[in-house]
């Protein structure tokens, strides 16, 4: 098979920008939502999400020639829930903080309709190398989608950026930003995960308008060039016209 | 205590105060992607509260009588989507051979609710949270019930957002989330409702 | 008769997939049980620290299983580290009510008074609200547990409950026979 040169890296940057899982698919978003309070609970989250897409992804795309069509659906979601469970109970035996913290939300793994959709759309067709770099870019992709919610969550809601309450193989640390009198601990709040969510698409909705704008701009422009440019010559012929007439 | 009443406050609280969409954030992907005709979403509504009823049915005794006796609780997560899966499966060929009508506004809802995280959520969280039988039917009474007024009262405001007139950048999702959150905040309201009713 | 065929070769993948993941989550569990139960007996020793401050660790446990105390399982007795002086008792209580279950270390001095809590496991529905309004200002020693209306009613009842639980069982002295 030939395949362009830099496929594998636009393959893997795909899922970080062109077609982040949250924020252009619009998929996963209940963790988004429910696991962003903190910084460490969403790199928590992000990581174990990473870790059962790439095995499901890596998995269903080894198996893609042995399931056939009927059984693909049920046969995906045992293997994408055997590695939930996996990951679950490793979770639990040596990060039980975070296992505590994320609590059912690791289950809903299962559900996510990213490892899903990953499964389906292009693990099932393509090798496993691919299928690797999809996911592990889609993987890092939601992470920092998951991230950059739970910056402005934990920094508005609490002030501070702590580190060690759940990963607590690392000491303790938080650093107190804005003083606690001043914080809105609605960012912490359901209601606060919404509002971040919808502050942060609009942003992005935004810049996109703008660069569509820009761009029917830059279109506008050169169609004007190209009527001046069309004008000059109409007007350079018919004047060499003239002369030739008055010759 | 009488379990009448607490079967009711059960369901009225998970329904209205912690409601699965607004606090506690289940089945959020539908809830924005299927909130923009209100008939599609009373469909959607109406065939989530139905399979949850079931899943809540099947999964608790299946877990209770079944994986723990057989010392394999750890394997509940594979167990409930598996029964979840199969469960709208069956719901789909059932409504499709009885009532084709019915089939034709609810069926294509069905096979999303497999990956709506409302319902592996609410047969995991009974069995985690180590409810009883009854009180996880209230729960799943409640959830489901919720579920299906948030996304109708959502859809209901959503149609009026379309026309209303919002800046260019939040038009669409970004301020539908915006009044999500407006009514979020609306519900945190009613907590500690029953803080004077004795059990 | 390829038909037949190709359904048993389907359900043999399907099969075979479904095993190949039972044995798969099987050793996960072989794996990861010590560590689980591990991780418990450490959280129980986090909160007897929590409650009767550093250096305190358990001389003796056991198991309680007497009707008139539901909530009750486990007494332990608490001393300094290193030494036999005994500084007080603690009661690990479980409970559940139609939210969900608790359990909870339940501290008392030497003098039959109630010292502190500490939460091992709390599986409510409102686990936040009832930490945030009732088990942090209780720890802090601000909040009366009795005193139990905090947007969490029923949990916050719950506890109350297994505190004058496990207050009476250590009345009784239930651990002596």
């Amino acid at each position: 098979m030939k395949r362009e040169k830099g496929y594998t890296k636009k393959n893997f940057l795909k899922g970080i920008i062109n077609e982040n899982p949250l924020f252009v698919s619009i998929l996963g978003t209940c963790p988004a939502l429910a696991t962003t309070k903190t910084l460490e609970a969403a790199i928590g989250m992000g990581i174990l999400f990473t870790v059962v897409l790439i095995c499901s992804s890596a998995l269903v795309s080894l198996l893609r020639k042995v399931i056939s069509e009927e059984i693909r659906t049920p046969a995906y979601i045992v293997i994408i829930a055997t590695f939930v469970t996996i990951v679950k109970m490793f979770t639990n035996a040596f990060l039980p903080d975070l296992y505590s913290t994320l609590g059912v939300f690791i289950s809903l793994i299962v559900v996510n309709c990213i490892v899903l959709g990953r499964a389906e759309a292009y693990a099932s067709k393509n090798n496993v190398f691919d299928s690797f770099i999809d996911a592990l870019g889609m993987g890092v992709g939601y992470t920092l989608a998951l991230l950059s919610m739970a910056f402005f969550r934990e920094f508005l809601g609490t002030g501070a950026f702590a580190f060690g309450n759940i990963f607590t193989f690392i000491p303790l640390v938080k650093v107190q930003i804005i003083p606690k009198e001043y914080v809105m601990s609605i960012f912490q709040n359901p209601a606060g995960a919404f509002i971040v969510f919808g502050l942060i698409l609009a942003v992005l909705a935004f810049i996109k308008n703008r660069k569509e704008e820009y761009k029917a701009y830059l279109a506008r422009q050169e169609k004007i060039r190209k009527a001046e440019e069309a004008k000059k010559a109409a007007l350079a012929t018919a004047a060499n016209k003239e002369e030739g007439g008055n010759k | 205590m009488n379990i009448f009443v607490a079967f009711v406050l059960a369901i009225i609280s998970s329904m209205l105060m912690d409601n699965v969409v607004l606090s506690r954030f289940y089945g959020i992907c539908p809830f924005l992607g299927v909130s923009r005709k209100v008939n599609s979403s009373l469909g959607m509504g109406v065939a989530v509260v139905f399979v949850i009823m079931l899943a809540t049915l099947i999964c608790w005794p299946f877990y209770t009588y079944i994986l723990v006796p057989a010392g394999i609780p750890f394997m509940d997560t594979v167990a409930y989507i598996l029964v979840i899966a199969s469960l709208v499966q069956l719901t789909g060929l059932f409504i499709k051979k009885y009532s084709p009508s019915l089939y034709k506004s609810l069926g294509i809802y069905l096979p999303l609710i497999t990956t709506n995280c409302a319902v592996l959520g609410v047969a995991q969280g009974n069995t985690d949270q180590g409810l009883s039988f009854l009180d996880s039917i209230a729960n799943g009474l409640g959830t489901s019930i919720g579920f299906l007024l948030i996304i109708v009262t959502f859809s209901c405001i959503r149609t009026r957002l379309e026309t209303a007139n919002t800046p260019k950048a939040f038009k669409g999702l970004p301020i539908a989330l915006i009044t999500a959150a407006i009514m979020a905040i609306a519900l945190v309201g009613l907590q500690g409702l029953f803080s004077g009713i004795k059990l | 008769m390829a038909n037949a065929k190709h359904y048993i070769f389907v359900s043999i993948t399907l099969g075979s997939i479904a095993a190949a993941s039972a044995l798969l989550i099987g050793g996960a569990n072989y794996l990861t049980r010590e560590k689980i139960t591990q991780n418990e007996i450490n959280s129980i020793n986090k909160g007897i620290v929590a409650i009767f401050g550093q250096s305190a660790g358990i001389i003796e446990q056991k198991e309680i299983a007497n009707d008139s105390y539901k909530y009750v399982t486990y007494y332990y007795a608490v001393s300094k580290e290193g030494s036999d002086e005994n500084i007080g008792v603690a009661y690990r209580t479980t409970g559940s009510n139609m939210y969900g279950k608790i359990s909870l270390l339940v501290g008392f001095n030497l003098s039959n008074e109630f010292v502190s809590i500490s939460v091992i496991s709390d599986e409510q529905t409102y686990a936040q609200t009832l930490t945030d309004n009732y088990i942090v200002p209780v720890q802090d020693g601000t909040r009366d547990y009795n005193d139990v209306s905090c947007g969490a009613t029923y949990g916050a009842k719950l506890i109350r409950d297994m505190i004058n639980d496990a207050s009476k069982a250590n009345e009784a002295q239930i651990w002596k026979d």
